[in-house]
């Protein structure tokens, strides 16, 4: 009898805790479901379609040309130019300017800068080259202190309507500041293209 | 005047089946309850009931009238049939009339009563016209009524709440259309204010309970919601039911009570997710009040009576959407239906006060003003701190408590509306506190029945509030054509022919801002609804935003790699998405035809990765949550190519700080470069026409666009260069076809 008991003991406690570790199981398997439902994710999926680039132009935007004291002048600038508003703003080592032309023709790069007394008593004369991306236009010798004007017709097959047309300019002398080493080319008030 | 009756029918024949339903479950149970108890816990419950069959139509796509009509008398002929009182017996030694004198002074409170039910019976019987009305809530509604069922193409967050009341508001739509819903949830409302008055009479306090009847139903925007197809009045009503139980419950402990209370926390769950927190104070309650040893039973009764109303939701919401508790809880459970981003976006929203310079402008709000809260509850309830010296007696402490907790939604949520469920419990205490002066409950339920009056408000509200503004008979009784009622209402509503007559009936249509969809026979794709609503707002916002607009160029040079994916991970971390409108590989400084056999992969929302691919502009993908570590897009070249740049074309983000990394042949991911040069990004031209055709390509052909939303102007100036059609130009709105 008293091993029948035991046994009995044995079994309850078996039951008991067989039951124990079954809720334990099911507990984890309902985290191990939710976890795994919210680790949902897209996975790797299929390139797109490609869509097309000639859709026309925007109303706006970027245009032939640009003055310095435009509000949206920053629009224009690639790299090297000032930021800082103003009717002029200082060209650094390498400016670029981007345009946009809306049709097609006679159009000539035009633009005014200006070598400061100031930075010319150092540079001496200065020789400004300028492309259209990344070909060579022309050049203008910068002989003394003052302004000049660059005027110059574009070969028609450079330009395309519709398509950003990027302008470079290249001075050989640049003046270089004592104090943080920035390389002034000289002070740009307008850029672009003109018919 | 037919199509009052229908109206009248309908919501009657919803409240009857609803009642039927619950006396049959009230047969079964057998709970000790007084016969008016045992009427309004069985509406409630039956409610409930109803609410889960219909459910079930919805999901088997049967929601159909004659279904609702067969159903609904076999309901009530079984109830008939088999079902007695619904009441078992009653406790010992006590009447539900208990404490009844003053009779002459409960007159002027039950007048007061009286001509309110009269003001907003008639407000519910006019067409609806409330903006969540005739928007999102009857919007579900009549999206089921024509599919007969849940629509499961159909993406909106609001379509992913829990519709516990418009499952109601389906069988009384499909009788007497849209007045006969927001008969249904005045329905709730009566009993709300019955069941205030029952508890007093039960627990000793009759004339505090008439006169928290008489505040809450006197509450204005009680009474406006009330009145509308909302759910608001459902919940409170669903709320005050569980409590006024639990007291029963805490007095008697029967056990069958425990299962009324566990199918009402759990309807209560699906009319509204807030309701969990009537869940929670009731199992808190179960645990604390039980005796040790039968708190395990008590509360599993209790749960499982609760799942017969919550599980049905999640499980839907789970299947359907991913998320069972959509649409929140997104960064848990992402899914492509809701981002983690709009949800914040949304919540914020919600808790921020519009046009408010001080906190102490909120009290002014809610109590008398209403401008900022959409509504208010009254100037009655500025007595509201009185209502803490009930906090002396037991039943005043549990009143409070109870308050307290379901009033936690108002924290998160600046609408009056939300305040609706503590308003029971703060007129209960108030009461309680206030019978002991003479004529204080009947001069102060009778001077909140003053300012309820609609004329009264307008003197003392913002012009603006969400209010009852008049008892519009001739509306109500359809003398006035409802076309001319509504739009008189609905600012939209003169455009509804229009949509109907030139759009097909399943076009899509984007819309900025909500709609009375409940009216307009059409789809709506609302901005902030819904992450297709999402990508619509912002490739028409590309264009014109410099947030949205790809500005820059960020270019990383590598030495040559030969690997078979690359990526881009986020290092930095900033306030905004992160966001790329293309990447680019590249090798010898040309850029690698896009193939056929690559794939893409973004976490998070990955499945908006194709965007940062498809060559447009005007798309992208974007993480659509707050930029952190971790975040990446990938590209998997199917076969091992070898490359020595990425770029990204993006609009300029605060805080992006992103390191290139390639999968090496043992599949791990191995840093290259975080250093780039970022330069101005020549943004292909056309980008107006390439957001409207990715909004075909989404099947979205119509535009409803707003006078004062960001693209009407531009739209309207250079509709050209969008490539749309203007159909029709009213003096708030136009609608566009995308050519």
């Amino acid at each position: 009898m008293a091993g029948n008991g035991r046994g009995d003991g044995e079994w309850r406690y078996a039951v008991k805790y067989g039951m124990a570790a079954w809720g334990k199981t099911c507990a984890l398997a309902a985290l191990n479901l939710l976890w795994s439902a919210c680790g949902q994710e897209a996975g790797w999926l299929a390139i797109p379609a490609q869509q097309s680039l000639n859709l026309g132009m925007d109303p706006g935007g970027v245009s032939a040309a640009v003055r310095m004291s435009d509000a949206d002048a920053d629009d224009y600038i690639v790299r090297d130019i000032g930021t800082m508003p103003g009717a002029w703003r200082w060209a650094f080592a390498h400016p670029e300017l981007r345009f946009r032309l809306r049709s097609a023709g006679a159009w000539r790069l035009t633009a005014q800068i200006a070598i400061p007394e100031v930075t010319f008593r150092v540079t001496g004369p200065v020789r400004v080259t300028y492309f259209v991306d990344g070909r060579k236009l022309g050049a203008i010798r910068c002989d003394h202190p003052g302004q000049f004007v660059i005027d110059q017709a574009v070969p028609a097959e450079w330009l395309a309507p519709g398509r950003y047309l990027h302008v470079t300019f290249e001075a050989d002398r640049h003046w270089v500041s004592p104090e943080d080493g920035a390389q002034l080319s000289f002070q740009l008030f307008q850029a672009g293209f003109q018919k | 005047m037919r199509q009052v009756l229908a109206i009248l029918f309908g919501a009657a024949f919803t409240v009857a089946v609803s009642a039927a339903l619950g006396r049959i479950l009230l047969g079964r149970l057998k709970p000790r309850l007084y016969w008016e108890e045992s009427a309004l816990c069985g509406f409630l419950a039956g409610a409930g009931l109803l609410s889960l069959a219909v459910f079930v139509l919805c999901v088997v796509g049967a929601a159909h009238w004659s279904v609702f009509v067969a159903g609904g008398v076999v309901a009530m002929g079984v109830c008939f049939r088999v079902a007695g009182t619904g009441a078992g017996p009653l406790p010992d030694g006590r009447s539900s009339a208990a404490g009844g004198r003053g009779s002459e002074r409960n007159a002027v409170l039950f007048l007061v009563l009286a001509v309110l039910f009269l003001i907003y019976f008639v407000n519910a019987l006019a067409p609806e016209a409330s903006p969540d009305g005739s928007g999102y809530h009857m919007g579900n509604v009549a999206r089921m009524w024509r599919r007969h069922g849940f629509v499961w193409d159909y993406q909106s967050m609001y379509s992913y709440l829990s519709q516990g009341m418009e499952m109601l508001f389906l069988v009384a739509y499909s009788i007497g259309r849209h007045a006969s819903a927001a008969l249904v949830h005045f329905a709730f409302l009566i009993t709300l204010a019955l069941l205030l008055v029952c508890y007093g009479r039960r627990f000793g306090f009759p004339r505090a309970g008439l006169f928290a009847a008489v505040l809450v139903l006197a509450s204005p925007v009680v009474g406006r919601a009330g009145s509308s197809a909302y759910n608001d009045l459902g919940l409170a009503a669903l709320l005050f039911g569980v409590f006024y139980l639990l007291q029963i419950w805490d007095e008697e402990k029967q056990p069958n009570l425990l299962i009324l209370i566990g199918l009402l926390s759990g309807f209560g769950y699906g009319v509204k997710y807030t309701a969990v927190l009537g869940l929670a104070y009731t199992t808190g309650f179960v645990w604390w009040r039980a005796a040790k040893g039968e708190r395990g039973r008590n509360l599993a009764i209790l749960a499982a009576a609760a799942a017969v109303g919550i599980l049905p939701w999640i499980a839907r919401n789970w299947i359907w959407v991913g998320n069972p508790f959509a649409p929140f809880a997104n960064r848990w459970f992402p899914n492509p239906y809701v981002h983690p981003g709009m949800e914040a976006m949304y919540l914020a929203d919600l808790r921020h006060y519009e046009g408010i310079a001080h906190w102490w402008d909120v009290p002014r709000e809610l109590l008398w003003h209403g401008r900022v809260t959409g509504g208010f509850v009254g100037p009655v309830f500025a007595l509201a701190p009185i209502s803490l010296l009930a906090l002396r007696r037991p039943a005043g402490r549990q009143l409070l408590l109870a308050g307290l907790v379901f009033g936690i939604p108002a924290y998160l949520n600046t609408g009056a509306r939300f305040l609706v469920p503590v308003l029971p419990f703060v007129s209960l205490a108030l009461g309680m506190v206030l019978e002991c002066v003479p004529w204080a409950l009947v001069s102060l339920g009778f001077m909140a029945g003053i300012a309820a009056w609609p004329g009264m408000m307008s003197r003392y509200a913002d012009r603006t509030a969400w209010r009852i503004t008049g008892v519009p008979v001739a509306a109500a009784l359809r003398i006035q054509p409802t076309a001319k009622y509504l739009n008189e209402h609905l600012k939209d509503y003169s455009l509804k022919a229009f949509i109907e007559r030139v759009t097909p009936p399943r076009a899509r249509i984007f819309s900025l801002a909500s709609v009375a969809e409940a009216y307009v026979d059409r789809t709506f794709i609302l901005g902030y609804e819904s992450a297709l609503g999402n990508f619509a707002t912002d490739v028409l916002a590309a264009p014109l935003d410099n947030r949205y607009l790809p500005r820059e160029r960020q270019r990383f040079r590598l030495l040559p790699v030969a690997t078979r994916a690359v990526r881009v991970l986020q290092t930095g971390d900033g306030a905004g998405f992160w966001s790329i409108n293309e990447m680019h590989v590249g090798r010898e400084g040309n850029e690698l035809a896009r193939s056929g056999g690559w794939r893409v992969k973004a976490w998070p929302n990955g499945w908006d990765a194709p965007l940062a691919f498809d060559n447009s502009y005007a798309t992208r993908w974007s993480s659509w949550q707050q930029m952190g570590y971790g975040m990446y897009l990938a590209l998997d070249f199917g076969k091992t190519q070898v490359i020595d740049e990425v770029w990204l074309d993006e609009a300029t983000q605060p805080g992006s700080k992103v390191q290139v990394e390639v999968l090496d042949a043992r599949g791990r991911w191995i840093p290259l470069t975080d250093s780039c040069e970022t330069e101005p990004l020549d943004t292909p031209g056309g980008l107006r026409r390439a957001a409207t055709l990715a909004l075909k390509a989404k099947g979205i052909r119509y535009l409803l666009v707003r006078n004062t939303d960001f693209f009407a102007n531009d739209m309207r100036e250079n509709a050209a260069f969008w490539g749309v059609t203007e159909l029709h130009r009213s003096e708030s709105a136009s609608l566009y076809l995308i050519q």
